[in-house]
């Protein structure tokens, strides 16, 4: 009998050290976005492989502690994913997103604010490098800024990439059609919108359609970044008056537009808000032949095969693609500004307008607090965006422009650097800039004037209907109140 | 056949017998075997059925947020344009497909009936029935291509036969997108609907159609006088079968338009799953689903009484 109780004592003995041990390991799952270490596949034969190394390097470090990386689904798009991952709490504790999509979310309670942490010094990073004191000194003041969120007073987003999207063209075609490839301003081929349309038409009179882009509601970002660029330079000179008080320049956040169209500060009735709709309207001829329900992947092959000389893409990571895939001499051209030659409510604009920027960041999720690993987590966050880390990522696959002090950027993203140099779109993509909602029924409205479905007047008034009915939702759903645009 | 075969194995088991909590008793294994099934049914198909009900109204994200709201979801309905645009391309869509549907896998049928060869017969059947194990999503991949206004096929075969002049961004422009989705799975033989109608055809006695033929029927009497009504009810789950997987169908819209250009191809099924994981409403998504299953379930019950009121004529 007594042996039979020692037995019995001596298993549970053994099962609750078992135990004990396996509570002290602690496994942190991390998105790393255009960074996860993929297998190779035909579309993707070099895929990046260094976070590999660097998530190994992290885990000899620190015994116990296991890092694994998530791949976000490519079918599914990064709002259903979050809405998914976060709702069932199932959510990694480092995510990458759009800093504007983070103030969106904000109020769900999704993000842990990082204001405490980015003042700590960050170890990792050697001494006598910025950030090593503090690690906020790592990167840039414009990117803070540009990321911070005025509405809650915090920084969720730690950026430590910018990208910056263009016109690649086919140089061999467009000569043999004729076309000056020389640019006329120092980041684009043309010296406004007019002559890119006329150069565009050029092309069409060769009997080539001239941009491959997408407008499908599925992978609707090509359109999305004309649309918000765009419209940036129609209401550039009202965007100040439309901040929340003491901000410094930054894109809108949603509260700021929200209210500007709830206060009557921008409506589809806006003289400047029709000629807008009639400069894309006047752009959309020179878009590929079915557009609208094109994906992104469509778009690529007709501009990789020389199908047409534009296509309109990320100018940071497609790079790498476009190096392997094309069988031509090519360039990568931005947007031109947007002046009065096109509308007398364009007339202050000198340039254009970036879109990219320094868009995409890490963020630590509520997942961390509630599992009560927060130091945990940051202290892997810390290692993994700290410059000798880093700087390995980016230099092994080189899809973004890395932003932190003492990394320098890889000769095939040099092209690009002019591009982050202009001025950042104050009004983002359609989604971002109000709701999903918005977003979506703005893009469709837009396919059916562009398609002939519905007249000027009839999406004005449409558009009109779905700012007002979205900018009242998206007010109640935050309880914010609009009094201090009328200030 | 099905009962009595049933009544002669409750008599093999003994269970049949005796007042009914004995009967029960007896027969406890197998009530026992069909818990599991049916809770599993309840648990997975009937209580996510029923929640759709209850959440329908809510204000519920996914999440937190669940603010009861009363009938408000359904009287946004009622002004979604959204909604009676996708409800009306929905009816055009279904109306083409139950026809086509049924029409053309009761020719394949007739086709085989009417062969002599039981070999042919037998190889024909599993061409009808192969497409069976081609993956869905690649069907439409493969259609997709077909449209590719650039380099698909048909503007490729229009161009091969000097038709330059029909070539078409044929989902891309909201005139021909529907027509374009219709005509997806073309030539429309659909494995379980022709199955079906098969075996209503087989089992039409021999007699009846040698009967016909001494009386000079032709191919054309037969089928209206015999064929058609002998197979009424099989044609009829055909149809309803049809119309049901037309209505739920949301992964064709959103794999080949996802609903576009513009709302020209968005259906209420498509309508709903953007509405619960792309904008997260869930309560109103579930509205949409309540009505899309109050719409199938009337027409369903139409069906069934049209048809057996015929059958009764």
């Amino acid at each position: 009998m007594f042996k039979r109780l020692l037995f019995v004592l001596i298993i549970a003995l053994v099962f609750g050290a078992f135990a004990g041990l396996a509570q002290d390991e602690v496994t942190i799952y991390a998105t790393v976005g255009a960074y996860y270490p993929d297998e190779p596949t035909d579309n993707n034969p070099d895929p990046p492989r260094m976070m590999n190394e660097i998530v190994a390097e992290y885990e000899a470090m620190n015994p116990g502690v296991n890092i694994e990386l998530i791949d976000t689904p490519d079918n599914i798009s990064g709002d259903q994913w979050r809405s998914t991952v976060f709702n069932g709490q199932n959510e990694p504790h480092i995510i990458v997103n759009n800093y504007i999509r983070v103030w969106q979310e904000q109020g769900n309670d999704w993000y842990v604010p990082l204001n405490d942490y980015i003042e700590m010094p960050n170890p990792y990073i050697p001494e006598g490098t910025p950030g090593h004191e503090r690690w906020a000194d790592a990167i840039p003041d414009v990117v803070w800024n540009t990321t911070f969120h005025t509405g809650s007073g915090n920084q969720y987003v730690v950026t430590v990439n910018a990208v910056a999207v263009g016109f690649y063209y086919n140089i061999d075609m467009l000569e043999a059609n004729g076309i000056d490839t020389e640019f006329d301003i120092s980041y684009s081929l043309w010296q406004d919108w007019a002559t890119m349309i006329d150069e565009m038409g050029a092309v069409a009179a060769a009997g080539h359609e001239p941009l491959a882009m997408s407008m499908s509601t599925a992978t609707p970002y090509t359109y999305n970044w004309f649309d918000g660029t765009s419209l940036t330079s129609f209401y550039i000179d009202h965007i100040e008056s439309w901040w929340e008080p003491g901000a410094s320049w930054h894109a809108l956040n949603q509260r700021e537009f929200a209210c500007a169209i709830q206060n009557g500060l921008i409506s589809a009735h806006d003289d400047a808000f029709v000629d807008w709709l009639q400069l894309l309207a006047e752009f959309e001829p020179m878009w590929v032949d079915g557009y609208a329900t094109m994906t992104w992947d469509e778009a690529y092959r007709l501009f990789i095969t020389g199908e047409v000389p534009f296509l309109l893409g990320n100018a940071a990571s497609q790079t790498l693609n476009v190096t392997r895939d094309a069988d031509f001499n090519w360039g990568i051209s931005y947007f031109p500004p947007i002046t009065e030659t096109s509308s007398p409510h364009a007339a202050n604009n000198d340039s254009a307008y970036l879109v990219g920027g320094f868009t995409a960041g890490f963020t630590m999720t509520d997942r961390a607090r509630r599992e009560g690993i927060e130091d945990q987590v940051i202290d892997f966050f810390m290692y993994m965006t700290a410059q000798p880390q880093w700087g390995r990522v980016v230099t092994d696959s080189p899809r973004s422009i890395p932003t932190q002090f003492g990394l320098d950027v890889p000769d095939a993203l040099k092209p690009t650097v002019a591009f982050l140099e202009l001025p950042i779109r104050a009004l983002k993509d359609p989604d971002p800039r109000l709701s999903r909602r918005y977003g979506e029924d703005h893009r469709r409205l837009m396919q059916e004037y562009f398609t002939g479905q519905i007249d000027l007047e009839t999406l004005i008034a449409e558009e009109d209907r779905l700012m007002t009915r979205e900018a009242r939702v998206v007010i109640a759903e935050n309880e914010w109140t609009c009094d201090f645009q009328m200030e | 056949m099905f009962r009595s075969a049933t009544r002669s194995s409750s008599h093999a088991l003994g269970i049949s017998r005796g007042p009914l909590p004995l009967r029960l008793w007896r027969a406890k294994w197998l009530y026992l075997a069909l818990l599991v099934p049916v809770t599993l049914l309840l648990l997975f198909e009937w209580l996510p059925a029923f929640s759709a009900l209850y959440n329908s109204l809510y204000i519920w994200n996914g999440g937190k947020v669940h603010i009861y709201v009363g009938l408000e979801h359904y009287e946004r309905l009622l002004s979604d344009r959204t909604f009676r645009v996708a409800l009306s391309n929905l009816v055009g869509f279904v109306i083409f497909r139950v026809v086509m549907q049924t029409v053309l896998p009761f020719f394949a049928a007739e086709m085989i009936i009417n062969l002599r060869s039981a070999r042919w017969s037998y190889w024909w059947k599993i061409i009808f029935v192969f497409p069976m194990v081609v993956p869905t999503i690649l069907n439409y991949l493969i259609w997709r291509f077909i449209y590719n206004p650039q380099v698909g096929l048909l503007n490729e075969g229009l161009e091969l036969l000097g038709l330059d002049a029909y070539t078409h961004a044929w989902l891309g422009d909201p005139l021909t997108a529907m027509w374009a989705l219709a005509f997806v799975r073309f030539p429309w033989l659909p494995t379980l609907q022709f199955l079906i109608i098969l075996g209503g055809l087989q089992t039409i006695p021999h007699e009846v159609h040698e009967s016909a033929s001494i009386d000079g029927a032709g191919f054309w009497r037969r089928l209206l006088y015999i064929d058609i009504p002998m197979t009424r009810r099989q044609i009829t789950l055909a149809m309803i079968l049809t119309m049901l997987f037309m209505t739920q169908r949301f992964d064709l819209f959103l794999v080949m338009t996802d609903g576009g250009p513009g709302y020209s191809t968005m259906v209420p099924a498509l309508q709903l799953f953007q509405s619960a994981f792309s904008f997260l409403e869930f309560g109103y998504a579930s509205a949409i689903g309540v009505v899309l299953f109050v719409g199938m379930l009337a027409l369903t019950v139409i069906n069934l009484r049209v048809s057996s009121g015929a059958a009764a004529d």
